[in-house]
């Protein structure tokens, strides 16, 4: 049995190690424009929310109606496989024409040189920056040119189950709630005989613990100096008024949290509150058992909340550049944003059409999410994919949620960690 | 070249020309395959890995740069302790279990062709969406695991929240996994043993056990190796699995978190694939030398029959 050669044996053992690092770029496209023998251009555009599917699709069936010589495909990566494979696909050459940007991705893309600039659109009159709220063309912009054409803003709110509520006889949250009614209300509501929890503090910047440090007045991050600012009194404080409801027991604990994600201890009806962006409100509805309710986060020192805007941005090496820049635009438009908020998933960054959003729910108000526009904060620069800090807040944020790290401690090593991998 | 000679000469290679073709012209799929796809990988891996390649910049020549932090990098040596305790605990249960039940299914017993398709599933079985049925069975406080457990009155584990533990449910999940692949090489093993061993061996009065440790482990030897060799290398690049149960954010993160995913968070979350490919050359070592010692080592255990 001479089969198993020693040669084929470490061959096998080294090609299998290595051809991993060789997986990333060999994607190839099939669907498009195989069938070339009509003129027709054909666009393709993706995004990361199956939910926003219908929409987006019902935003392309309006340009493909006054365009008929263009049509355009939408198709949905999910989230944990869409930046992968668009950094594949980019790579490879066969990027999709159009492709829903996220602040803390179009950096890398831009001054990769894989993304067109759109600066002339922007200042063209359908999809006019005046239009748009100005830091989510600013969260667009690298080095004064701007690359992407406002989507949708997402904004956070206090989502709470009105079961709950009612079992324990409390009062629903309303606008104008402190961090002290918070802690209240969690403490009431928590059962723990019926593994029932007041909050969901989870270890998640975006959806929990940065609006509570912009509402203590602290930041992670100075955008100015490009530091990080982990370690500002305000921010500490915050982090500890974050990290209390573990402590209290009145959350889930990391470690439940490895079990049951945050959004599935709120659908099942074991949390009775949790910070949640607008982009969850289509998917909470779609449970039937759950009958929620949605207010403005509470008040800190100041009312605080993220405030992130995605883009429509244009592959640059598309090869209808012309077309591309047609459907941006028109993506941009009054008329399309509209679509975009009756279909109920997003609120839209054209100003003037929230309102059609908000009065796409009649079980509830979700002018909530409208408001916190106007206090929200952008994403940081903390979390731009291309730094490492995820890291280093992978390595200590969960020992401080599970409060085997003092809170001080903890984020003063953080901040000393990212400020040294920043050098 | 002397034309008595060339005359011999050319009439051998034509032959050979011939049957080389073919042979040839039978590999290059194969050939082809891993010459692109594997082996132009190791050679970029390697070139990326004395390079700064971060987003989509052009690669930058930084000498052993990636390598020196390499050696700082805890985190790196975690992960590598992490797969090392991983290949500790699945292969040798793996391939125990995997031998026992290829030999038990290697007897004539009634639905013995329902028995090996029952254990290969798992092998047919997408790895993701293995992944996320063992998580709910996992579940602390509705996965089934801790809900039998509740019955005898036991209070389960936390299966994936308690750093502790989560080793294990990884390992648990990985030899299920393995267990069907390994059965079915290992059962053409067995079949390639003549039977007139085992008769002759009744004959001089061998037991069950004897038969086994006497016959059966030397004669399928050459698979066992092959098996334990393969099984190795896999452990070692565990991903999946992990990959889909636990998130960063867990804090039994760090006690599963094996060198591919911090390859995978490099290269496809960071987009640095520089240091990136230098982590997954470091895997490409380790398994250079763990082979080359198994290799030395099998002249004393593997037995070839000619």
């Amino acid at each position: 049995m001479k089969k198993y050669k020693k040669i084929a044996a470490a061959l096998l053992s080294g090609t299998m190690a290595l051809s991993l690092a060789a997986c990333g770029g060999n994607e190839s496209e099939s669907s498009g424009s195989s069938g070339g023998s009509s003129k027709k251009v054909e666009l393709k555009m993706i995004f990361w929310d199956s939910n926003q599917e219908p929409g987006l699709q019902a935003m392309a069936d309006g340009f493909m109606e006054k365009n008929p010589d263009i049509s355009v495909t939408v198709e949905t990566i999910p989230w944990d496989d869409y930046w992968t494979k668009l950094q594949a696909a980019a790579q490879g050459g066969d990027m999709p024409d159009i492709v829903v940007m996220h602040p803390d991705e179009v950096e890398n893309y831009a001054s990769g040189g894989m993304l067109m600039d759109l600066t002339d659109v922007l200042d063209g009159e359908t999809a006019n920056r005046s239009s748009f709220p100005d830091y989510v063309i600013e969260d667009f912009t690298v080095d004064g040119k701007n690359y992407g054409i406002p989507k949708d803003i997402g904004t956070m709110g206090l989502f709470y189950n009105k079961d709950l509520f009612d079992a324990a006889g409390i009062a629903y949250p309303t606008s104008d709630w402190t961090w002290d009614d918070l802690t209240a209300a969690a403490e009431q509501l928590t059962d723990q005989e019926n593994g029932i929890y007041g909050l969901n503090a989870d270890n998640n910047g975006q959806n929990f613990y940065w609006n509570l440090i912009w509402q203590n007045g602290g930041d992670v991050w100075d955008e100015e100096e490009d530091l990080c600012t982990f370690d500002m009194p305000e921010t500490i404080e915050a982090m500890e008024y974050a990290v209390s409801f573990v402590e209290k027991g009145y959350s889930p604990t990391p470690a439940d949290f490895a079990n049951l994600t945050a959004d599935e201890y709120f659908e099942s009806g074991k949390t009775a509150m949790t910070f949640a962006g607008s982009w969850m409100l289509t998917e909470y509805q779609s449970i039937e058992e759950l009958n929620f309710d949605v207010a403005e986060l509470p008040t800190g020192k100041e009312k605080a909340s993220i405030c992130s805007g995605m883009a429509f941005s244009v592959s640059a090496n598309t090869k209808y550049p012309e077309e591309a820049k047609q459907l941006v635009e028109y993506l941009g438009s009054e008329e399309a944003q509209t679509i975009q908020a009756e279909s109920g998933v997003a609120i839209p960054a054209y100003d003037g059409t929230q309102q059609p959003w908000v009065d796409q729910f009649t079980d509830f108000d979700a002018s909530a999410f409208v408001k916190a526009g106007e206090y929200g904060h952008t994403s940081p620069g903390l979390t731009t994919s291309t730094n490492e800090s995820s890291a280093i807040l992978d390595e200590y944020m969960p020992k401080i949620f599970s409060l085997e790290l003092p809170v001080e401690e903890g984020l003063k090593t953080i901040t000393e960690q990212i400020n040294a991998a920043l050098q | 070249m002397k034309t008595e000679n060339g005359k011999k000469h050319t009439k051998i290679t034509k032959r050979k020309l011939k049957t080389w073709g073919y042979a040839y012209a039978f590999i290059a799929p194969t050939l082809l395959g891993v010459l692109i796809l594997n082996l132009w990988g190791v050679v970029q891996s390697i070139y990326y890995s004395f390079h700064e390649v971060k987003g989509f910049a052009a690669p930058k020549f930084i000498g052993i740069e990636n390598y020196i932090r390499l050696f700082q990098d805890t985190e790196v040596w975690i992960s590598l302790k992490n797969v090392f305790i991983y290949a500790l605990i699945t292969v040798p249960i793996g391939v125990a279990i995997s031998l026992l039940l290829a030999v038990l299914l290697n007897v004539k017993i009634r639905g013995k062709s329902f028995f090996r398709c029952i254990y290969f599933l798992p092998v047919v079985s997408a790895p993701a969406a293995v992944a996320l049925v063992w998580k709910w069975l996992y579940n602390n406080d509705f996965g089934l695991f801790n809900q039998i457990l509740s019955l005898f009155g036991i209070q389960g584990p936390d299966w994936l929240g308690n750093p502790d533990m989560a080793m294990i449910s990884v390992a648990i999940v990985g030899i299920w996994s393995m267990v069907g692949y390994n059965m079915i090489l290992l059962l053409a093993g067995l079949q390639d043993i003549p039977g007139e061993l085992y008769e002759a061996s009744e004959i001089d009065g061998a037991g069950p056990f004897q038969k086994f440790i006497k016959i059966t482990v030397p004669m399928v030897s050459p698979t066992l190796f092959f098996v334990i060799v393969t099984t190795i290398i896999s452990a070692l690049q565990v991903f999946d699995v992990i990959f889909m149960m636990f998130k960063p954010s867990s804090p039994a993160f760090k006690s599963v978190e094996s060198i591919v995913y911090l390859f995978y968070r490099y290269t496809f979350t960071n987009y640095n694939k520089g240091y990136g490919s230098t982590i997954v050359v470091l895997l490409f070592a380790v398994i250079m030398i763990l082979t080359a010692i198994q290799l030395k080592l099998q002249k004393k255990w593997v037995h070839y029959n000619d």
